[in-house]
């Protein structure tokens, strides 16, 4: 095992060194800042109208509670820009140190040379594609990603949209299925002709679509997931791919710190899914666990994506290895059916999933209590007291009650509202992304703030608790950073 | 984990044998429903998941007691398998082996069809246990209390069926299915025997369906192809069974569950991916070049 | 087989005027008719002019040419998609329409000769038509070794093998991420001339052109007579010397060479082609959609599989959509997903079931058999409402 695990590093370390090598090529930084600089500081202020107290409201109204020092809730989106935009608050610009072990350079930003490209933009609208999984195999209420795509856009638009665009939403089913999901997002750009994609849940579907978006030069936007898959390159290395939450490797150094808080001393085992795009993140939280447990890792596995008749087997190895904490990376119906047979209590730890928690608290809260998950978006006691989210939210769906995947799209879209917003009136796809490396911080107050000194500008994660007697996820910490 | 060789042998032989109940019940289906009508019933395993999906009905929307859920999911599935005979079955009585096996795909797929639509809203499906406890065997092998009483279920609805066999309207449908057109003549009605025999398979269905449920979670086709995938596995037990004998469904079935589980063995879990699917798909094979003819065959066989 | 499977509505007419089955089934009928019968000129004309909107609908409409309609990628790729299902349908119909022989495991022949097309132009770097040579090759082994060991019994083992194989495949083949690329699925990018959707629909058409005619190669060679002659009577067939599992084996052969080229083809219509693809659901539906389109009518399960593929992508509904909104101010769409509350990727999954329960129980000549007067009018003969009625369309089975 041991032989695997430092092969497993020379991977990832030349992975690193590959990456670190591309982005050298056809930079041109200095003239991007200037655009940048140049072209927001305006903005800014008439952003705070715009996309109105989203952030410096709600940090302190919605009161994510116990945000780490470091990191007020200020006015992100004016961050990057010291010429005297008057919006910006200095505390709220402290970069931190060691985000992304192997990520680039600053996105690479072409030269803005009149318009750029500016596919799906008009004077008076940006459309936008989402894609999530509505059908297919996702333990995904049916409607949870129809009623909350657009959520966000719909209230910005109501407000007058972005610096005087209204947002047109498309969006489409990927079925959880990383071929559809291409497929789809080609319709994106070919057919609907849109001027980014939001990749809204599945790590596979958003690796699928993203690599498509690069091929095709479409600006590209998710929550973090992996970082590499065997024979691919890197997501790192795509052109137009931004992740905006810590990938799935960047989480392990969280993991291992929940297990040496909680389960100090105690075995623990690992258990990934065995998607090939988590070998790397299998090696590293293999590799984080160690350090931190020594021998008390107790047992490592890869399980199928989707474990149904197999589960009993993992149930049985789990308890017999003695592991009282379970590094869990797998699918939330993998976790149900596994905890289901489960003979011994185990605490669950696992990173960020993009598919929503929720669903396994509600079902079989009892086998997984107290199982503890990394988030990018807070857990619905905290957004539920985000009014302005919860009011957005019912005048899209006729006042029903969000959902934890109402609030992570609602995340998402909000987080590209403020990259629009910070892009100014002078939209092309590459001023879109040369903002969003320039802009030091974007900071909805949902997500954690944003550093893209890498592709990959997750800086922190919220922490989530399954809380038995709500039957959902609660949140424990916010704003953890590795 | 580095149990030695036989400990994994006999965890993975005690998980196999509790499985192989399930596929042992579906292959009593299968082989009563060939000794009627000839027919290869690709929806018995399908039988057991609408049952099983009325009894969960029944228990989580109805909120009706768990032996009322269960009688209703057995009504479900009993009514699933006359309907098939009456509207599928009966109409193609003339027609080939091959015709009748594509019309009892498309009650599978039908029935798959139906889950899917009525319970879209559902996401994660989860029966409760008839009883939640389980223990650990000298071995290290976990065995719940579920498992257990399907293998109870299994021992006692053989018996039964034994004894069925016996009795007059059991010797009826023996003679009726031997010699159509003699028993009609002695006054047995081949039409009240076809809809008996799918009667019972659809019970045995039903029993693998709604026992099963609770090991996982289940979804459409949970029983066909899902979590529990008992119709490849229940076919395998059958042709172990010369397709032909009750005893002998029951000892392909616990014996295919045991063959599948040495997938769990570390030697195939942590080099082949699905190794249960290929140990299956070898040994079927292995049986049709070597032994086609069945090994659980008995005596009284008229293949 | 003694008594008719007809329904009675049917059955005298079925009973009365009996051609050979020679005349029947292999050879069309109109050497022998049209002879007698010339259409007019009025006739030619409109038979014309059917012809044209035919070809119209085939060959411009999807790709916007001489259309006042606009498709779209998604919609042209749809149609690619149906044209790949067509093959796999005559494929299918090979099988269970000519040798009686029923396959539980098409999905894994088309997934294996997807993953392989991929992976000898991912991995090996070689040519697309090469690809798609070596994946027709595969299919035609894999299918003609296991028809092999399941001639060894009766029929209707070849569906346990099949669906032992389609099992095997679906976990252990497709689950080697060195084949398949894991979860995210395997890149398999098209000929640069044909990286357009709407060239690659051309593509897909001429295939299914050439697989036709293959097909209808066969059915005249001395194989599909044998294999014809085997159905009707095995017994007599093989007393006089009709090598029963060689022709048998052929026909196997034939089959998983088809599946393999449509496999190939579906790999690079995807673009991304992935093994949940391959489920257990798909091997249903190849078999629903070709016994619905009706067994040993090619054109009859080419517009069963298209049907159904259609129907599957949602595209079928969407474009019916404009039609029965405006001409029966009646919205499909709302209707289903509202009213009764059946989501649009369900609707194969339930109307599919119950058409081939109707199929096999009702009509057994299924599409082909209800489009049988247009088609032999649109050939050229009289028109004649019964035409085309089949009297042995069962699925029959040679051996069992």
């Amino acid at each position: 095992m041991t032989m695997m695990i430092t092969r497993k590093f020379q991977a990832v370390a030349l992975a690193a060194a590959i990456t670190l090598t591309v982005p050298a090529c056809g930079q041109k930084s200095g003239v991007a800042s200037q655009v940048v600089v140049g072209g927001v500081p305006g903005q800014v202020a008439a952003d705070g109208s715009i996309v109105p107290g989203t952030t410096a409201a709600d940090g302190s109204a919605v009161g994510v509670p116990g945000a780490t020092g470091g990191v007020t809730g200020g006015t992100p989106t004016g961050g990057g820009s010291t010429t005297g935009g008057g919006s910006t608050t200095g505390g709220s610009k402290t970069t931190p140190s060691g985000t992304g072990g192997g990520g680039e350079a600053p996105p690479a930003t072409a030269p803005r040379s009149g318009g750029g490209d500016t596919t799906g933009v008009t004077d008076t609208t940006i459309k936008v594609g989402i894609h999530a999984p509505v059908t297919g195999a996702a333990a995904i209420p049916q409607q949870s990603f129809e009623k909350a795509v657009g959520v966000y856009f719909d209230m910005v638009n109501k407000k007058g949209g972005i610096n005087g665009r209204k947002v047109e939403v498309k969006f489409e089913d990927d079925q959880f299925r990383p071929d559809t999901a291409r497929a789809r997002c080609k319709k994106f750009a070919e057919q609907d002709k849109v001027f980014l994609i939001i990749g809204g849940a599945g790590a596979d579907q958003i690796d699928a679509c993203a690599r498509y978006a690069a091929s095709a030069s479409v600006p590209y936007l998710s929550a973090g997931v992996h970082e590499t898959r065997p024979g691919q390159a890197p997501l790192s290395s795509l052109s137009t791919y931004f992740a905006l939450s810590l990938t799935y490797e960047q989480q392990t150094p969280l993991l291992a710190r929940t297990y040496k808080a909680s389960y100090n001393g105690q075995k623990v085992a690992v258990i990934t899914a065995d998607n090939d795009s988590l070998d790397n993140f299998h090696g590293k939280a293999v590799g984080a666990i160690k350090a931190a447990a020594g021998s008390n890792l107790a047992y490592e596995r890869r399980i199928p994506k989707n474990t149904t008749s197999d589960a009993p087997g993992i149930a049985g190895e789990i308890c017999r290895s003695g592991a009282k904490a379970v590094v869990w990376n797998a699918s939330p119906s993998s976790l149900l059916n596994v905890a289901k047979v489960l003979t011994c209590k185990v605490g669950f730890i696992g990173p960020g999933l993009t598919n929503g928690l929720n669903i396994v608290a509600e079902v079989g809260c009892d086998n997984i209590a107290n199982a503890r998950f990394y988030s990018p978006f807070p857990g619905m006691d905290v957004m539920r007291r985000n009014a302005e989210f919860v009011n957005a939210y019912k005048a899209s769906n006729g006042g029903s009650a969000p959902d934890d995947l109402g609030a992570a799209i609602y995340g998402v879209e909000s987080l590209v509202g403020m990259i629009l917003a910070a892009t100014g009136k002078d939209l092309s796809r590459e001023s879109f992304m040369a903002t969003i490396g320039k802009v030091k911080q974007f900071n909805n107050g949902i997500y954690p703030p944003t550093n893209f000194s890498s592709r990959f500008g997750g800086t922190a994660m919220h922490l989530l608790r399954a809380d038995c007697s709500k039957s959902e996820f609660v949140t424990e910490k916010v704003n953890v950073r590795p | 984990m580095n149990l030695p060789l036989y400990e994994q042998l006999a965890i993975a032989l005690t998980a196999g044998v509790l499985r192989g109940a399930v596929y042992a019940l579906v292959a009593l289906g299968i082989v009563l429903v060939f000794r009627g009508s000839g027919v290869f019933n690709f929806a018995q395993a399908e039988f057991g998941t609408t049952g099983l999906f009325a009894a969960y009905w029944a228990l989580t929307v109805q909120g009706w007691s768990y032996p009322v859920s269960f009688a209703f999911g057995m009504a479900v599935a009993i009514a699933l398998g006359l309907l098939t005979e009456r509207l599928v079955i009966h109409p193609l009585r003339d027609s080939s082996r091959v015709t009748l096996l594509v019309g009892t795909a498309g009650v599978a797929l039908a029935a798959i069809g139906l889950q899917f639509w009525l319970f879209n809203e559902t996401l994660v499906m989860s029966m409760p246990k008839i009883h939640d406890g389980y223990f650990t065997t000298p071995w290290g092998a976990i065995v719940t209390m579920q498992e257990l009483i399907t293998l109870g279920v299994l021992a006692g609805g053989a018996a039964l069926l034994a004894l069925f066999f016996r009795s007059p309207s059991g010797l009826a449908i023996q003679a009726a299915q031997q010699e159509r057109v003699a028993s009609e003549l002695v006054g047995i009605s081949v039409r009240r025997v076809s809809m008996l025999t799918w009667g019972i398979a659809a019970a045995l269905g039903g029993l693998a369906g709604i026992l099963a449920g609770p090991y996982l979670t289940f979804s459409a086709g949970f029983l066909s192809f899902g979590a529990v995938g008992s119709l490849l596995p229940g076919f395998m037990a059958a042709v172990l069974a010369g397709m032909r004998s009750m005893p002998g469904a029951v000892a392909g079935g616990l014996l295919v569950g045991a063959i599948e589980q040495l997938s769990s063995l570390e030697v195939f879990a942590e080099s082949i991916p699905g190794a249960g699917a290929m140990i299956l798909f070898v040994f079927l094979l292995v049986v049709l070049l070597v032994r086609p003819q069945g090994i659980f065959v008995g005596r009284a066989v008229t293949a | 087989m003694s008594a008719p499977t007809s329904p009675s509505s049917e059955a005298p007419d079925a009973t009365l005027d009996l051609p050979t089955v020679e005349e029947e089934l292999w050879s069309a009928p109109e050497d022998a008719e049209s002879e007698r019968f010339r259409p007019s000129r009025a006739g030619w004309f409109a038979r014309g002019a059917l012809w044209a909107v035919l070809a119209w609908f085939v060959l411009a409409f999807p790709v916007n040419f001489l259309s006042p309609f606009t498709l779209g990628v998604s919609d042209v790729s749809a149609a690619s998609e149906a044209a790949i299902f067509a093959i796999v349908g005559l494929s299918l119909n090979v099988l269970l329409g000519y040798a009686g022989q029923i396959s539980l495991g098409h999905q894994a022949f088309v997934g294996i000769g997807a993953f392989t097309s991929a992976y000898v132009v991912v991995n090996l770097d070689l040519a697309f038509w090469f690809a798609v040579a070596v994946a027709s090759t595969l299919g035609l082994v894999q299918a003609a070794v296991l028809g092999a060991i399941s001639l060894r019994l009766t029929g209707l083992y070849f569906a346990l093998v099949t669906l032992a194989f389609g099992s095997f495949a679906q976990q252990t083949i497709f689950a080697i991420p060195k084949l398949t690329g894991g979860e995210g699925g395997k890149e398999a990018p098209r000929p640069a001339l044909f990286d357009s959707d709407y060239r690659y629909y051309f593509l897909c058409l001429a295939f299914l052109a050439v697989v036709l005619f293959l097909d209808w190669r066969l059915t005249r060679s001395k194989a599909g007579r044998a294999l014809m002659a085997l159905r009707e009577n095995p017994r007599v067939a093989s007393s006089y010397g009709i090598n029963v599992k060689a022709y048998t084996l052929i026909a196997f052969a034939v089959s998983g060479l088809f599946a393999g080229l449509a496999g190939a083809l579906m790999a690079h219509h995807d673009e991304v082609i992935v093994a949940q693809k391959f489920g257990f659901n798909l091997a249903l539906l190849f078999v629903l959609m070709t016994v619905v389109g009706g067994l040993r009518s090619r054109s009859g399960v080419v517009i069963g599989s298209a049907f159904f593929a259609l129907l599957g992508s949602g595209h079928l509904l969407e474009l019916l959509e404009p039609l029965t909104t405006n001409v029966f101010r009646f919205s499909l769409h709302d209707f289903l997903t509202g009213t009764i509350g059946l989501p649009i990727e369900f609707v194969a999954l339930v109307v599919g079931p119950i058409l081939l329960l109707l199929t096999i129980t009702k009509y057994p000549g299924g599409i082909g058999q209800q489009i049988a007067p247009i088609r032999e009018w649109m050939l050229g003969h009289r028109f004649d409402i019964h035409a085309g009625k089949v009297k042995e369309v069962e699925v029959d089975d040679v051996r069992a």
